[in-house]
């Protein structure tokens, strides 16, 4: 795990090689054990290393047998020993047992037809110093970054925006028509950014760049196809499970200290119950306490460990409150707003968790691969609706709702305002049906916003519209496109990395991954209860209480989080002067910050969560673009 | 006693002739059996068949037609005609189209009517119409048997059959097996090194038969040694053929291809599993597992999942039936098999061989003529 950045091109050799320091310097944090570097008249390249394989070398760049390629490399390849025999068999030779050797060599063989071939996470940069062209590639599921900005003939590139700022020629310009994503859902899909001209190379995808031209091709595509053969619970069980197993064992590979988070929910049990049974020592387990009782887990993940005999540990973060330090670090380390919420904890159990190990497993991708998230049954439900409810009785029905919309009966109901909710999206076209699920500020006001006609053709147009694929596979495949690598996981990676953390998700192993997506809806998600293929794994290993407590998300009642502190930020944020208060009118932030402050409770037009996250994610919006000196057009 | 048991075919399939043998027996045991084939003489070389039945010992054998126009009516009322002309006592039918055109000729003629079942199958895999039509039939039926507890308690659930009506006779193995030598050396036909450890997994090339779940155990073997053969043997029709190249699929991907074998169905099994060193059968449903009690005959180190009837047929044995979630437990126990020293092998499956007597067709055709003397009583 690492962190890479280089810069093709643009300046003289001297000037490039300042420039790039100072980028490698701000990726620090991701790699504090060694730095590597190169530099020619073409590019200069570097990278931060967090030595986890091969301590001793794993030095980057590793270079091909003719010393011609030369690969940086960011992540973790865990089936490397495995190409690494399948090369020695085709007579290739290894001076080091780091995976990033195998990479260098599995290229020269196969190209770009290697990918495939990998099984970990990871962005890394092949340079071929002959032909002066250079390869790119990502991961399947985003798990780790890769941004870039292309300056006339040239290139610059880093695992984090806030190495790619530092060098002068990026321009800082917020691009308003993916504000307008931003706005809606939280975050802005790949291939753009809110930088105008800042690109992130999407996940699957890989790119050759070569005397100023620049091509980007996926290799990767989700495709779900069900396995007609499963036809019960245990069937589907069964198929999964041997790749569950496989994919836990290949992410233990470590030298150095390795540990798991241990929520005390399915996922994160599942992995560490595997863990356990491939491990003759005691795993190192962590679970976070908040002094909030209304997160506390820890008595279920407790008894998980218990029964499964780890090293358990317990840390307890003093009751949430709001330091002005955690806001301006979220926004330092992902580069870009980040609305959700669940960061700040994150980066407090990061932050202890790395006090004792140095690579931890966590159970990140199980609700996307297996169907956890109860959202996908809100999206079925609609749909079902708009499949047998003619038109005009839903028409008629959500005219009787927003009649007594407003009143303290249906402010009190979250029944009533779901229905109503419910019927207005189940006239909502199928494609934008995800979108406006997840949506957190409506077009009317994002028109206000941004001064723009709201278009989210680039999501509308990825979605499977009328392919044979069921409604729930559908919403499964939004969440696995756009939530898992846009939040989750730059959620993980940023928080992990800014604290040198190492975190791997053995749910997001190609083969498992595979294997969930041939199962059939009815042993993901049932009467609400989801999961239920890993539960049927899972029921004889772990203890009851984990299968029986609702589902409870990571993020945090922003309303109840804001103090003093937060207060005076906002008031600072939305009323100085700044690029920001011109781009957002006045008029718009009052509303936003007296709804987002005052509303305590839920009402007819908005719910607490809802106006507290949307005020929350227009001050990460103030804070990136005063942070990162982020100017309008 | 004048006894008919209907057969789908008389020419293969585990349960078919497993009937015929029964009716075999019988016949030696001195009940008059005679056989019905559910289609007609032209079918699965019915008429080759039927004459190789006559000369094991089997009176007659009747054809229902079941394959014409109106099959099942034209079947009902055939064998109605045959029950009248040849006054039989006791029907054994074994398939749910069979026991509706067996269930509704004994109604009609007031015969006693035995249902067999033979495996395990699900709600979904019937139509809620037939299930409907097949639970009133059984409802009829004098008696039903199974070939295992849990078969037995399958059909209870999902065709309401009386517990009381319903018994367990096991299943069992063609004798003569017990007795036939290794007529082919498979390691010189494939050309094995001395020290190439022969995994063998058999049966129908299916899913339920978890073939990719052995080559996932073959796989973290290899982990272990290089001097590993998985071979599959077994046959698959057209509906199969899917999964099979899912497998060869899955061998290619795992890059196993030099460590795993196709086979295909091979007449010489039982000489292959004697000369394999370990037999795994990852079966994730099973109805009762008769290979494993060729593969105790064999005396073949079994390691099995434990699937449906599998349990009930190793009890007794030293071997243990695992969960197919226990992937981790299965390596370690073929690992441990592996590295028996020959007397510590010969221990284990001379053990096992205990439970052989139970499982001879003798046995099991005196159980089932113990049960139609109950019921003609």
């Amino acid at each position: 795990m690492c962190g890479i950045c280089g810069t093709v091109g643009v300046y003289k050799k001297e000037e490039r090689e300042s420039i790039v320091s100072k980028m490698n310097e701000a990726i620090f944090h991701r790699g504090p054990d060694e730095s590597g570097w190169y530099s020619d008249d073409v590019c200069t390249l570097a990278m931060r290393r967090l030595a986890i394989i091969d301590l001793d070398h794993g030095t980057q760049p590793k270079y091909n047998a003719h010393q011609t390629r030369l690969v940086f490399f960011n992540g973790e390849i865990y089936n490397y020993r495995e190409l690494k025999a399948l090369l020695v068999d085709k007579g290739y030779f290894f001076k080091s047992n780091s995976d990033t050797e195998v990479l260098i060599n599995l290229y020269e063989e196969y190209q770009e037809d290697m990918l495939p071939l990998l099984k970990g996470m990871f962005a890394f940069c092949i340079y071929d110093k002959e032909k002066e062209d250079f390869f790119f590639a990502r991961d399947r599921f985003g798990e780790k970054p890769f941004f870039y900005y292309q300056k006339g003939e040239g290139l610059i590139f880093s695992s984090e925006v806030k190495s790619l700022l530092e060098n002068p020629a990026v321009e800082r310009i917020i691009s308003k028509e993916n504000l307008a994503y931003y706005l809606k859902v939280t975050f802005v899909p790949e291939p753009q950014t809110l930088l105008k001209g800042v690109y992130s190379l999407p996940a699957g995808s890989y790119m050759r760049f070569s005397k100023g031209e620049l091509t980007v091709k996926k290799y990767f595509e989700v495709n779900y196809s069900i396995n007609t053969h499963i036809k019960s619970i245990e069937d589907a069980a069964s198929v999964v499970m041997p790749l569950f197993e496989q994919a836990v064992k290949r992410q233990m590979i470590s030298e150095v200290p390795l540990g798991a988070f241990l929520s005390g929910g399915v996922d994160s049990s599942a992995i560490v119950a595997q863990m356990q049974r491939l491990s003759v020592k005691p795993v190192k387990t962590f679970n976070v306490k908040f002094e909030e009782s209304s997160y506390d887990e820890s008595p279920i993940a407790r008894e998980v460990a218990s029964r499964l005999g780890t090293e358990h540990h317990e840390l307890v973060i003093p009751n949430a409150e709001f330091k002005e330090d955690i806001f301006w670090e979220i926004i330092d380390h992902v580069g870009f707003p980040f609305p959700d919420s669940s960061a700040i904890p994150t980066w407090f159990i990061t932050h202890e968790i790395r006090k004792h190990v140095k690579v931890a497993l966590s159970g990140d991708g199980g609700d996307e691969l297996f169907g956890g998230y109860p959202v996908f049954d809100w999206y079925k439900k609609i749909r079902s609706v708009n499949h047998t409810v003619p038109r005009i009785v839903r028409k008629m029905g959500e005219s009787v709702l927003s009649g007594v919309k407003g009143t303290p009966a249906f402010n009190a109901s979250s029944t009533l305002r779901q229905m109503e909710k419910g019927l207005r999206l189940s006239d909502v076209k199928e494609n934008a049906l995800p979108i406006e699920i997840h949506a957190l500020f409506d077009d009317e006001q994002i028109h206000l916003m941004t001064g723009l006609k709201p278009d989210y053709s680039i999501m509308e147009n990825s979605m499977p519209g009328n392919s044979d694929w069921s409604d729930l596979r559908k919403i499964m495949y939004y969440r696995l496109q756009y939530n898992l690598p846009l939040d989750m996981l730059v959620k993980v990676d940023r928080m992990s990395m800014s604290n040198s953390l190492e975190v791997r998700a053995p749910f997001l192993d190609p083969d498992l991954f595979a294997v969930s997506a041939t199962l059939p809806d009815h042993f993901l998600r049932k009467g609400g209860v989801g999961k239920l293929t890993l539960r049927e794994m899972m029921k004889d290993i772990l203890p009851d209480s984990v299968f029986s407590h609702p589902k409870s998300g990571f993020s945090i009642p922003l309303h109840k989080y804001q103090n003093r502190h937060f207060e005076n930020l906002v008031d600072h944020l939305f009323n100085e002067t700044s690029p920001f208060t011109n781009l957002i009118p006045k008029e718009v932030l009052n509303y936003i910050q007296i709804q987002g402050l005052q509303n305590k409770s839920n009402n007819s037009t908005t719910s607490v969560y809802k106006s507290s996250h949307q005020l929350w994610s227009l001050l990460q919006l103030a804070g990136w673009m005063k942070r990162f000196d982020v100017r309008v057009d | 006693m004048k006894i008919l048991i209907c057969v789908r075919r008389l020419d293969k399939g585990g349960a078919e002739l497993l009937e015929c043998r029964l009716a075999q027996n019988l016949n030696e045991m001195g009940v008059h059996t005679d056989l019905a084939g559910q289609y007609d003489k032209n079918q699965f070389d019915g008429a080759v068949c039927a004459a190789k039945w006559n000369e094991s010992g089997v009176p007659k054998i009747v054809w229902l037609k079941s394959n014409q126009s109106f099959g099942v009516l034209v079947a009902i009322v055939r064998l109605i005609r045959i029950i009248w002309n040849n006054r039989y006592d006791v029907i054994i039918s074994h398939h749910s189209g069979l026991d509706i055109i067996a269930g509704a000729a004994c109604f009609l003629t007031r015969t006693k009517h035995v249902a067999a079942f033979h495996d395990y199958f699900y709600k979904e895999q019937i139509g809620k119409f037939r299930i409907l039509i097949w639970r009133s039939i059984l409802s009829k039926a004098s008696v039903t048997y199974c070939i295992s507890n849990y078969v037995k308690h399958n059909i209870q659930t999902i065709l309401n059959v009386n517990e009381k009506n319903n018994r367990t006779i096991y299943n069992s193995i063609e004798t003569p097996v017990l007795k036939r030598d290794a007529i082919k050396n498979i390691r010189q036909e494939l050309n094995l090194a001395q020290d190439t450890k022969l995994i063998l997994s058999s049966g129908r090339v299916n899913f339920n038969k978890g073939f990719d779940l052995s080559i996932l155990v073959l796989k973290d073997l290899l982990l272990k040694g290089n001097n590993y053969l998985l071979i599959m043997g077994g046959a698959s029709n057209k509906a199969e053929d899917d999964y099979l190249r899912s497998l060869m699929d899955l061998v290619t991907r795992e890059g196993l291809s030099t460590h795993v074998l196709f086979l295909g169905y091979r007449k010489e099994a039982f000489a292959i599993l004697q000369q394999s060193n370990v037999y795994i059968h990852m079966a994730r449903h099973e109805g009762f597992g008769l290979v494993l009690t060729e593969a105790i005959a064999a005396g073949v180190p079994i390691v099995a999942s434990n699937a449906g009837g599998i349990p009930e047929v190793l009890s007794g044995t030293s071997y243990t039936a695992f969960s197919l979630m226990d992937k981790t437990g299965i390596v370690n126990e073929v690992t441990r098999f592996l590295a028996l020293s020959a007397e510590s092998k010969k221990e284990l499956t001379d053990k096992a061989t205990d439970v052989l007597p139970f499982y001879t067709d003798k046995r099991r055709a005196q159980e089932v003529k113990k049960m139609l003397e109950e019921i003609v009583v």
